[in-house]
């Protein structure tokens, strides 16, 4: 009887959330041009603890690379490249060198940002590889790979 | 008696002898392990940042002509460039012929690469040899420092294949035309010059050979004796058997005496001539080579600075040797020998131009190098140092203090200034200025100056609170009505600089226009342990006592500490630890040690979000509003005032999309200055941003647990979706939400608060009724 009772005012409390206070706040209203349009309906309650920057996975047109005007990123393609060789010939110190040059030209690249992650992993600086990527993932513009990517980075440098 | 006379003699050879042998074993031992490894003291060097070229990159010819000029290039007329070092810009086409550089990743070879622009930007780049687009090319960096040793000693140590053929040439010819015979001194040729000096009654001739003349620079006092000659001549012969022409050319070419510059002395010919053409050996004509080989002679008779007339004559005597010899024609020779001497007529200084800069990078190789290391090893420090920034930064201090002054009738030059500038992803400082005079190496007020922070520290306060989304949003109602804090026997009453109060305001708009009031009480409702633990993880490290009048700023910091903190907000709660150095190389370049770009997330990226969107509307409509009419239309800024008690101190530290700048303006005696945060260090801070190129802030990627609302910001309630007023203002999702105003009704505040109160009561009732739901189920 107590259970039916209390199932019944958490019906009450559930209808009473639908019916009276959703409709109070309009939704969320998001900024249309020219970036960020997190379009999220449906969201989980957020678990995460307050400093940790969780990853993201939006559906967003991805901007970022595309901001620069087109030959600028021939230069950092060109170091981007540059830097995957290095790290191919476990250049791990040059590689990084060369991904800050990059950066120097390019700050806000998600890429960039995330291959140095990636070289940090490999130098089994960890807390450096967790920090770049999560930095990563907060320019990634809702490039699902490369989040992905930064995921795995974070998750192998525990 | 005869059979004595035999012995002593003999007795006598063996012991003179055996003496000369002594010495001779002991002066070889001198050179041996004088001249073996390490022969110099080399003073490290510090560079600056390189300019990076590129397609697409932002860069106007005047700023390229402004870099050149400042690393010596000279501007020729003609197209063909010959020498490394020269460079012409024609409106929208510039041509450079690039020096060689070792970077600390390796040696750039010199090229000749044509640029074009097109207005601001640089448009293409091509390397004119093979015709092929380049990605990428780095201009060398500027010299900005060097430290030299206790004997203050300068040279630029050069390789003998580095030397011009032409000078090697020349220089025997003049000084030692038998060098590569002779077995290190020529007997003849000292008899002769006794013979001549003896016939004149004095010094007219000298026979010594190149060997002599270096034994003697490099071993020996300047002091004239029969003993030091003898020693002399022992010691070139010893030189001779252990090492090969070349090497002691080298060795030559690296430690005759060039001149003088104060207490520092030019040794080698690299360094002369830098000193006095302020161009490398390779990139020298054939009358500056014959200039500097007289100097060999005697480099403060033939001073080129202070006697022209000699040292042109002089000059002009071997160009007719070069000449005859053959090195020249006779017609060049006449062309070159009526052209002036061509050496610079400011020397390019030992003494840095940039003390400021220079201090905050020793500051910084302390940690890793003794000083006797940096003075001689020949370390190359790389440094992210910006010319071109720095110098935006000083004449903008400068001038912004000198109009000041005018403006407000003060007594001229009784104000004083700091600026510091770093990139704000990297945290690499760019550009420090300790003195609003500033080649003056005195007190650095960016480095060690501390002055209360005034309202700067107030994001710190504001940020705290909105690290707690269930508390505090960015339109969250704050009080800013009269507040008396005990404070021993009396109490602590912080007042407005309007000496008003302003009753209930969103928490943006408190921080928008700076209430004290307001701030304090928001301070206190968090605690000072809270906003103190957010000084800490802005990169402050200093011990903070918890004073409330802390939370207006009663902390004495300096420029550069400011700095640190601004660049975590700028970089959405990421913290890079200043950097002013990237990388040291030794003497062979080889990389001694790099110093990584470090990235910690140290503040909730949603939080520091909000705070962002609070600063910069401080630069629209707040107390830094100003800025709208200062800054270029569509550059967007965020940043925050500062002002001390009496006027003393006027702050403004804030951000563009890639440069954080801190600016301070006061007075040394500590007088008030009658200048607020925006009256005096805003208006330099604003010169600087418009000055250098710089990005707009660009609308970040907004963290995942952010949405935005339409509201509006003035009365602290979100619009309905229908209305078409309103701003975006960024939430923390799952944290509190301020009321919903419709359209056409005007906000009014006892409503809003009744609303929120039971809409969060409500709230809170229901989510403990879920609870107790689930609870059920477990």
């Amino acid at each position: 009887m107590k259970h039916y009772l209390l199932v019944s005012m958490a019906c009450f409390f559930l209808l009473a959330a639908s019916g009276c206070v959703a409709p109070r706040y309009s939704k969320p209203v998001y900024r249309s041009t020219p970036a960020p349009a997190p379009v999220r309906k449906h969201t989980r309650r957020q678990t995460r603890k307050p400093f940790e920057q969780p990853a993201t996975n939006r559906s967003v047109p991805q901007v970022g690379r595309q901001q620069l005007p087109r030959p600028a990123n021939k230069a950092v393609a060109n170091f981007s490249s540059q830097a995957d060789r290095q790290m191919n010939q476990g250049k791990l110190k040059a590689a990084a060198q060369t991904l800050e040059r990059g950066l120097r030209i390019a700050p806000k690249d998600a890429l960039l940002w995330s291959k140095l992650a990636r070289v940090r992993l490999l130098q089994r600086r960890y807390a450096q590889a967790r920090s770049l990527a999560t930095k990563s993932n907060s320019l990634a513009r809702g490039n699902r790979a490369l989040v992905r990517q930064n995921q795995q980075t974070i998750e192998q440098a525990r | 008696m005869k059979k004595f006379l035999l012995l002593s003699v003999i007795i006598l050879l063996g012991v003179a002898g055996w003496k000369l042998w002594d010495t001779t074993v002991s002066l070889d031992r001198q050179i041996t392990s004088q001249f073996e490894g390490a022969r110099w003291e080399l003073p490290a060097r510090i560079y600056g940042r390189p300019l990076d070229l590129y397609a697409g990159k932002e860069l106007q010819p005047q700023q390229l002509r402004q870099e050149l000029e400042l690393l010596g290039y000279q501007s020729v007329d003609n197209t063909a460039l010959e020498k490394a070092g020269e460079y012409q810009i024609n409106g929208a086409r510039a041509l450079i012929h690039c020096r060689s550089f070792t970077f600390s990743d390796g040696l750039q070879p010199a090229a000749v690469i044509e640029l074009s622009f097109t207005g601001n930007h640089l448009a293409s780049l091509t390397d004119r040899q093979s015709g092929e687009p380049l990605p990428f090319f780095r201009l060398e960096p500027l010299l900005i420092a060097s430290i030299y040793p206790g004997d203050n000693e300068d040279r630029l140590l050069l390789h003998i294949k580095e030397v011009p053929e032409l000078l090697i040439k020349t220089l025997l010819l003049v000084e030692d035309k038998s060098f590569y015979h002779h077995l290190g001194v020529r007997p003849v040729a000292i008899l002769r010059a006794l013979f001549a000096n003896i016939k004149a009654g004095r010094t007219v001739q000298g026979g010594s050979t190149l060997t002599q003349q270096l034994v003697k620079n490099f071993f020996l006092t300047n002091k004239r004796s029969l003993k030091r000659k003898a020693k002399e001549a022992i010691m070139a012969l010893l030189l001779e058997y252990h090492y090969s022409k070349d090497e002691i050319l080298e060795a030559y070419l690296n430690e005759i005496y060039m001149g003088q510059d104060g207490k520092r002395a030019i040794h080698g010919f690299g360094m002369a001539s830098r000193f006095y053409f302020g161009r490398k050996l390779d990139e020298l004509s054939a009358s500056q080579i014959a200039l500097l080989v007289g100097l060999a002679k005697g480099a403060s008779h033939y001073n080129p600075r202070k006697h022209p007339v000699r040292a042109k004559a002089r000059r002009d005597k071997i160009l007719h040797d070069m000449a005859d010899e053959g090195l020249l024609t006779a017609a060049t020779a006449e062309y070159l020998q009526q052209k002036p001497l061509g050496v610079l007529e400011r020397i390019p200084s030992g003494v840095t131009r940039y003390p400021a800069f220079v201090r905050l990078v020793r500051e910084q190789l302390k940690r890793d190098y003794k000083d006797i290391e940096l003075q001689s090893r020949g370390l190359t420090v790389f440094t992210t140092f910006d010319p071109l920034v720095q110098q935006a930064a000083e004449a903008s201090l400068d001038n912004v203090l000198s109009a000041l002054e005018k403006e407000r009738k003060m007594k001229k030059e009784s104000l004083q200034g700091a600026v510091v500038i770093c990139s704000v992803d990297q945290g690499e400082v760019l550009a420090v200025v300790g003195d609003r005079f500033t080649s003056q190496d005195g007190f650095n007020r960016a480095l060690d100056m501390k002055r209360p922070l005034g309202s700067v520290i107030k994001p710190a306060i504001y940020l705290s609170a909105l690290a707690r989304p269930d508390q505090y949003n960015l339109l969250s109602l704050i009080e800013d009505s009269p507040l008396a804090i005990p404070a021993g026997s009396k109490s602590w009453k912080p007042k407005n600089y309007d000496k008003k109060f302003h009753g209930q305001v969103p928490l943006m708009q408190a921080l928008v226009h700076s209430y004290n009031v307001a701030t304090v009480r928001l301070g206190m409702a968090l605690g000072l342990e809270t906003v103190i633990g957010t000084l800490h993880n802005l990169g402050i490290t200093k011990e903070i006592p918890a004073y409330p009048s802390l939370l207006l700023g009663a902390i004495e910091l300096p420029p550069i500490d400011v700095l640190q903190m601004y660049q975590v907000i700028a970089a959405g709660g990421y913290k890079s630890t200043l950097r002013a150095i990237l990388a040291v190389t030794n003497q062979d370049n080889e990389l001694l040690q790099r110093y990584p770009l470090t990235v910690e997330q140290v503040v909730p990226s949603g939080a520091v979000f909000c705070l962002k969107r609070a600063l910069e509307e401080v630069t629209r409509s707040g107390t830094a509003a100003s800025l709208r009419h200062r800054l270029p239309r569509d550059l967007r800024v965020a940043g925050k005032t500062g002002t001390t008690d009496d006027l003393r101190d006027s702050w403004f530290a804030g951000f563009s999309g890639s440069h954080v700048t801190v600016a301070w303006v006061g007075r040394d005696d500590n007088h008030s200055t009658g200048l607020t945060g925006a009256s005096g260090a805003l208006r330099v801070w604003s010169e600087i941003m418009s000055t250098i190129t710089t990005d707009s802030i660009e609308d970040d990627q907004p963290p995942e647990d952010i949405d935005f609302y339409r509201a509006d910001i003035r009365s602290g309630m979100i619009v309905d979706n229908s209305c078409s007023q309103g701003e975006l203002v960024p939430f923390m999702r799952g944290g509190i939400l301020p009321p919903v105003t419709f359209c056409g009704a005007s906000p009014q505040r006892s409503h809003t608060r009744r609303t929120r109160r039971s809409q969060n009561g409500f709230e809170k009732a229901l989510e403990q009724g879920l609870k107790q739901f689930m609870r059920i189920f477990q």
